[in-house]
């Protein structure tokens, strides 16, 4: 039996190209077509979360360079040391909001980017379920894409920071004004605890909307289909 | 003597709740279709065809009763030993493609076997070339017929070689000439062992079956075999034509 000439549905014709250049389609191909589809959107989170923590990066810098300073110092009061002491106190007093400042912004750009990202593509992660992926899989494809754009920002401002000082040389500052130089110090602790807490924050960020398309069995949404 | 029947539903009861109303989905529906059928759901809308279909698929759990396809109680398979079920003997073809917008065409149907290590890519090409896709197959949904959409839902849906195949309106959006096609591809499906099972207000599309369930207000109100050879048994009383040779 064949089938309709039209259009060739059935036994099939085998058309010369059939059998001759199809590559292997797996996980990484299908995660990266996620990520490369919606390039604009995780490009600005990308930055987004690049710029806060290359902030609170820098904060942390400053504040261990300005600990380090005055724990060095030989105690010869100078204009300069009573400027940094200045700006010291004012940081301390700042500490714990701008912390919090930067993993509220952390937790704002993962939710919004996480939230269009998941509910855009309820309909294709049901789909999957129903085909039988399993759900440990769908979290792979799912996470994954996000994950990749969150760390990549995440990563990107502390190494920028990490980046910058080292080619400042033995004394690395951050120019407050004219004649006043902060002093920077970084080291792997700095690193881990920015990535820490963007890490919580993501984590954060991401859980409502994961939690809102899982929670349903694929089917239910399904039903929602336009 | 009786064959072990290849789908059984017994006593199958599904409530939803839909604006804080109750909904009867199916009601206290028994049935059981043979391997190697094709049988067509005919109702009207929120007559449970579609819920159907998901029991069946093992995509939704009754509320009470049982639901066994192949001899495997789908009630008390946890969510992933469903997904395994669904993966190894469920083909799904719905209305709306549910393709991947982002992935080609052959991308698209090597998704059931993307986890895979031997993902017989060949297999693919050769459902692609079997559903006349041969020349579109790096191509986007987006840059694809409503019929060529479905056909690539077809070619996804035979990916695994299930044994079962459910379609969801499977016509619904195509036009009448492709929608002809579709069911002559069907039939074929049918002739080489496949048992399927459709939701279809298509008339045309129904009266291709071997036989022809009528759903209102989640129960069987009716049921008709065509002039091909089919066993459909609903409740105590069995239905069965012999083929017309």
């Amino acid at each position: 039996m064949t089938g309709p000439a039209r259009t060739g549905i059935g036994r099939g014709g085998t058309h010369p190209k059939v059998r001759a250049h199809h590559h292997r389609f797996g996980p990484i191909g299908y995660i990266w077509r996620q990520v490369w589809g919606e390039r604009g959107r995780n490009l600005l989170t990308l930055m987004s979360l690049a710029i806060v923590s290359t902030v609170l990066t820098l904060f942390l810098a400053v504040d261990a360079g300005l600990d380090d300073h005055f724990r060095n110092d030989v105690g010869i009061p100078s204009d300069e040391n009573k400027e940094l002491f200045e700006v010291k106190e004012v940081m301390g007093s700042w500490s714990s909001f701008m912390l919090f400042l930067c993993a509220s912004l952390m937790v704002l750009s993962t939710a919004n980017t996480s939230s269009m990202d998941i509910l855009e593509r309820r309909f294709e992660l049901s789909t999957l379920r129903a085909l039988g992926t399993r759900l440990p899989q769908v979290l792979v494809l799912l996470l994954s894409p996000l994950m990749l754009v969150f760390i990549s920002g995440l990563v990107l401002g502390p190494v920028l920071v990490f980046a910058s000082v080292s080619l400042m040389g033995n004394d690395p500052r951050l120019p407050l004004g004219p004649d006043l130089g902060v002093p920077l110090s970084l080291d792997i602790g700095t690193f881990v605890f920015v990535m820490a807490v963007g890490t919580l924050a993501a984590a954060l960020g991401t859980a409502p909307s994961l939690l809102s398309v899982l929670g349903r069995s694929p089917m239910e949404v399904l039903r929602d289909a336009p | 003597m009786p064959r072990e029947p290849f789908i059984l539903l017994e006593d199958v009861s599904k409530g939803y709740s839909v604006g804080g109303q109750p909904v009867h989905a199916l009601d206290h529906l028994t049935l059981s279709i043979d391997k190697g059928d094709m049988c067509a759901l005919m109702g009207p809308s929120g007559a449970g065809k579609t819920t159907l279909l998901n029991m069946i698929g093992g995509l939704d759990v009754p509320d009470s009763g049982k639901v066994m396809v192949g001899g495997l109680d789908l009630s008390r398979l946890n969510e992933m030993q469903r997904a395994s079920f669904r993966k190894r003997n469920v083909g799904f073809i719905f209305q709306f493609y549910n393709l991947i917008p982002s992935l080609t065409a052959y991308e698209n149907v090597l998704v059931p076997v993307m986890f895979e290590r031997d993902q017989r890519r060949s297999r693919a090409e050769e459902l692609l070339d079997r559903m006349g896709l041969s020349r579109r197959m790096d191509h986007r949904p987006s840059e694809l017929s409503g019929g060529e959409r479905q056909r690539v839902a077809i070619a996804r849906a035979l990916m695994n070689d299930p044994p079962l195949i459910l379609a969801d309106e499977p016509t619904g959006n195509i036009d009448s000439e492709t929608a002809r096609e579709i069911v002559s591809l069907f039939r074929q499906l049918n002739d080489e062992g496949k048992t399927l099972i459709m939701a279809t207000h298509d008339r045309m599309m129904a009266g291709k079956a071997r036989s022809m369930l009528r759903m209102r207000d989640g129960r069987i109100s009716g049921i008709k075999a065509s002039p091909r050879s089919s066993t459909v048994h609903l409740g105590s009383a069995q239905y069965q034509t012999q083929a017309r040779e």
